[in-house]
Formats: C-alpha cells, structure tokens, sequence
C-alpha cells in the first residue's frame, strides 16, 4: 500500500480543497495521457487491421474482372479448389479455383497446407496475375494466377470422419456449379 | 470509514470448511462440479465425439476455443452491465462524501465488473492461443490480419487497458465510475468481434452455429452436443472462479481501508508527540 | 502429427493458464486474509510499512 497523503505544503494550511485539486490534476493528466495512448494504438490497429482485412481476399470472378486495374499487383484471390484440376510438377502445385462460375487457372509454388487436399475446400492465395495462355473448365483464358501462399479457408460445417457418405467425395457443395454455362469433369 | 455490513467471509469460509479464505458452501460445490465437469468434458472433446471429415482431430480444439469466447462475451457483457449500475448508483447527488463511494450495492457491482473484466480477459487469452494452434493445421498459419482476428485482438487490448485503468490508484468513487465509462465504451467492440465475419471477407469461418429458431445446423450430432456440453462447463468453471475473485476484490477493499486507518493513526500519534 | 501435436498443447494451455488463474486467486484471498485477521490495527500489509517514509 502507498502512503495515502502526500506532505504537501498545502495540507499544513487546512486548505484540503487546494490539495485536493493539486492531486486531481496530475492524476487526470495521468488517466488523460493513458487513455489518449490507449485510443491511439486501438484506432491505430483498427485502421491498419481493417484497412488489410475489409478486403482481405477477392473472388475468382472479382479478380478477373478486375485484371486491368489489378495489373501485377500483388493481391488475395479466394474459389474452391477444383478436385480434377490438381497436378502436381516438381515443387509447382497447379489447379483452377471456382467462384461464381469463374475458374482461375493457379501455379502454386509452394507446398500446400494439408487440408488443401480436401475436395472442393476454399482456399485464399496470395499472388499475382501473370499473362500465359491457359485452358481451364471454363474455356480460353489469358492470365493465370502465380501463387506463392496458400492458406485453407475453411467453413463452418462440420461432420464426422466416419459417418456414411451418401455420393462420392469429389461432389461438389450443393449448388455450388448450378448455374455455370460449363461442366467440370470428375477425378 | 463507511461501514459496510456485509458477511463475514472468514466465517463463511470457515463454516464450509473451506481451505481458502474465500471459499463458500455454494464454491466448494462449484468447485467439485466444475472440476468433474472438465473431466467429462476431457473425455467428451478429446476421446468420444469424432473426428472431423475435413480437419480430422484438428476440429477438437473447436470445444475450447469457442465456448471461451462465449465466456469471454458474457463477462464482457456483465461488466458492461455492472458498469451500468455502478454509474447510476454513484450519480452526482447521491451519497458520495470525499470521493468514497458510499453505497454498498456500487461497491458490489463495481466488484461483479472488475471479476467479470479479469476473467473475460483470460478467456479472450485462451481464445487467442487456441484459434492460432487450430489456425495453424487447418489454414495454414497461425496469424492473419483478417477482420475476426484483429478485432479480437482489439477487444483483448482494451479490456487489458480496462483493468490496468482499475489498479490506477484514486479515490473508490472516482476509480469506479471512470472504469465503469471505460467498460461501457469497451462494449461497443463486442457485437463487431461477433459479426465481423459476416460484415466483412475474413479468412475465419462465420459463426458456427446458427441459433435462429429453424436456422441449418452446420455441426452434426456428438460435435453439436460436446460444444454445447464444453460450453456449460467453461461456464460452470469462470462462475466458480468469478466468485473467488469477487471476494478477492472486496478483501482488497478491506485491506486498503485497514491500511488506511493505520496510516491515520500513525499519524495522529506524530501529532501527538509533535513530530 | 501436427495435428495432435497442436490439439495437445492447446489443451494444455488452457488448462494450466485457468488453473494457475485459480491457484493466484484463492492465494491472493488467503494472503489477504491473512493480513486482515491479525486484528483492526495490526501490520495490515508489509507492503503499507516499507513504502512509508519514516522522517
């Protein structure tokens, strides 16, 4: 415990309003110092944190549509994993992401997390348009998408390992391709 | 000094035979539940629901870190309501000579705030921790600034603020009714923690279940009840601590006021003896 | 397996962190007490003698 009363001159006077507002001016320069510290890291955080995250990915469909503007800018692109598109060449994993009936063709230059080989699992990469002649499900394409981070982004459903599946794995989500002028071929 | 009738805690705890000082019949039966729980809880989360179809065991962490985070929202909430009730208690005009706060039921609620605040702040801790391990094996890394994670982290920062403000030495009232403002602006970061995965693109998956009446359940049977059982048991765990806590913060108010009277009357007695 | 690996200490960790919570707050009570029963006006905190200045 502190000593509760300072021996300020002012006390020997009796003046306990003069001590009193001695005191509460430091101490509300002190709280005042503190909190102003505390709003300026918080919105400091914020506003880089948010500024990164209200645009933390775009989807397959974004990202071609926005090819021009994007140029070779660096940027997160977000689809599922198309399971029947998945090669592997040396330490180059290449395959096609879908959003919205768009497909992106990637070349992924580093080794993907585990669950990536879950089918049809969104993946967020990070990476840039590169220009080259590609094929992907959904036709002709003149960009692909140069990865070079991986990170699985995966939903909130969740289900037991070992119940019955009804269909096969490689199925995609309910819905998910009923309104894509293409077919994607199974594995 | 203003009196504060309340139980004797010494007596209490002695009367349940407890080993702590602020032990209580209703603690010592929190206790023995809270721990048995956590051991059902173990065997539940670790050993009889299954393993995920996409995460494998990984999904097991999911029974840790979600119910801390409700834990962690409904201490916030309840200091938030506290801080409330602290405010409207020590209102300019009532009671409140030399900056002490007269009223018992303040005092009590500034207590409920400062337990809820502390455990909050561990649970958010413990949030944190495990999201970052499960990040690890199921995203692929431990941290990414998206808007779930760093609001989280903003939510952690200010109530760690929170309670640095409360240890900020003043007077009781002055001390309570400015982190009871803190508290009530801090709340204001709790329903966008919450929906920030449906306001904005994160990496983190939306709320897991939906507790709208009719709404899909994206989580099947065993997972769905061991969440839901790990819940009550975290909640059963932070109510037995919470109320340690509670009696911790009121013997601290009691040992700054003994602390206070001895410094008084080591003071008179210099008087007396005219320095 | 990282998976177990990571699943293990997270249980860990929040296992140790709320028991070394509960294990400060139950000690803090009884230290506290402590200090308090040894009646109205005795040394209630060491802490409270050293930080005084003797002049």
């Amino acid at each position: 415990m502190t000593d509760l009363s300072p021996r300020h001159p002012l006390e020997a006077s009796g003046d306990r309003a003069a001590v009193r507002r001695q005191m509460g001016r430091r101490r509300k320069a002190v709280i005042g110092a503190f909190v102003l510290l505390l709003l300026i890291a918080g919105g400091a955080a914020t506003i880089a944190g948010l500024r990164n995250a209200t645009l933390f990915f775009r989807n397959a469909d974004e990202a071609i549509a926005e090819r021009v503007e994007l140029g070779d800018r660096r940027f997160r692109l977000q689809g599922r994993v198309v399971p029947a598109s998945v090669a592997v060449d040396g330490g180059v994993t290449t395959f096609e992401v879908i959003h919205n009936c768009a497909s992106v063709a990637v070349r992924h230059s580093v080794d993907p997390p585990d669950l990536f080989e879950s089918p049809w699992i969104p993946v967020v990469l990070e990476g840039r348009w590169v220009p080259g002649e590609v094929v992907t499900v959904a036709g002709r394409d003149t960009h692909f998408f140069s990865s070079d981070n991986m990170l699985v982004k995966h939903t909130n459903e969740y289900a037991a390992a070992n119940a019955d599946r009804i269909g096969d794995p490689d199925e995609p989500p309910e819905g998910f391709l009923d309104d894509c002028p293409f077919e994607v071929p199974r594995l | 000094m203003i009196e504060t009738p309340e139980p004797d805690l010494r007596e209490q705890a002695q009367r349940a035979g407890s080993l702590s000082m602020t032990g209580s019949v209703a603690t010592r039966v929190l206790g023995v539940v809270a721990i048995a729980a956590v051991g059902v809880m173990a065997l539940l989360a670790l050993w009889i629901s299954p393993a995920d179809a996409v995460q494998g065991d990984a999904v097991r962490l999911m029974y840790v870190h979600v119910p801390s985070i409700w834990v962690a929202y409904g201490g916030f909430v309840l200091t938030a309501f506290a801080s409330a009730r602290v405010l409207w208690r020590t209102r300019s005009g009532v009671g409140g000579t030399y900056g002490v706060i007269a009223d018992r039921q303040a005092r009590r609620w500034d207590r409920v705030a400062g337990a809820a605040a502390e455990l909050g702040v561990l649970f958010t801790a413990l949030t944190l921790v495990t999201g970052s391990l499960w990040g690890k094996v199921t995203w692929g890394t431990y941290w990414q600034w998206d808007a779930r994670l760093t609001t989280t982290v903003l939510l952690f920062v200010t109530y760690l603020g929170y309670l640095a403000l409360r240890r900020l030495p003043a007077e009781s009232r002055a001390r309570a009714r400015r982190s009871a403002v803190m508290a009530l602006i801090a709340v204001v970061n709790l329903p966008i923690v919450h929906y920030s995965v449906d306001w904005w693109r994160t990496l983190h998956q939306e709320a897991s279940l939906n507790l709208e009446p009719g709404g899909d359940r994206n989580i099947t049977g065993e997972m769905y009840w061991t969440l839901l059982y790990s819940w009550a048991t975290f909640t059963v765990v932070a109510l037995w601590i919470g109320i340690h806590r509670y009696r911790v913060l009121r013997l601290e108010e009691l040992a700054e006021e003994a602390s206070l009277e001895e410094l008084l009357a080591q003071r008179r007695d210099e008087q007396a003896a005219g320095r | 397996m990282t998976h177990a690996a990571n699943v293990f200490s997270g249980y860990v960790l929040a296992a140790v962190a709320t028991a070394a919570y509960v294990v400060w707050v139950i000690r803090r009570g009884r230290t506290l007490g402590r200090h308090l029963g040894i009646g109205a006006r005795g040394p209630v905190s060491d802490v409270a003698d050293e930080s005084r200045p003797r002049d």
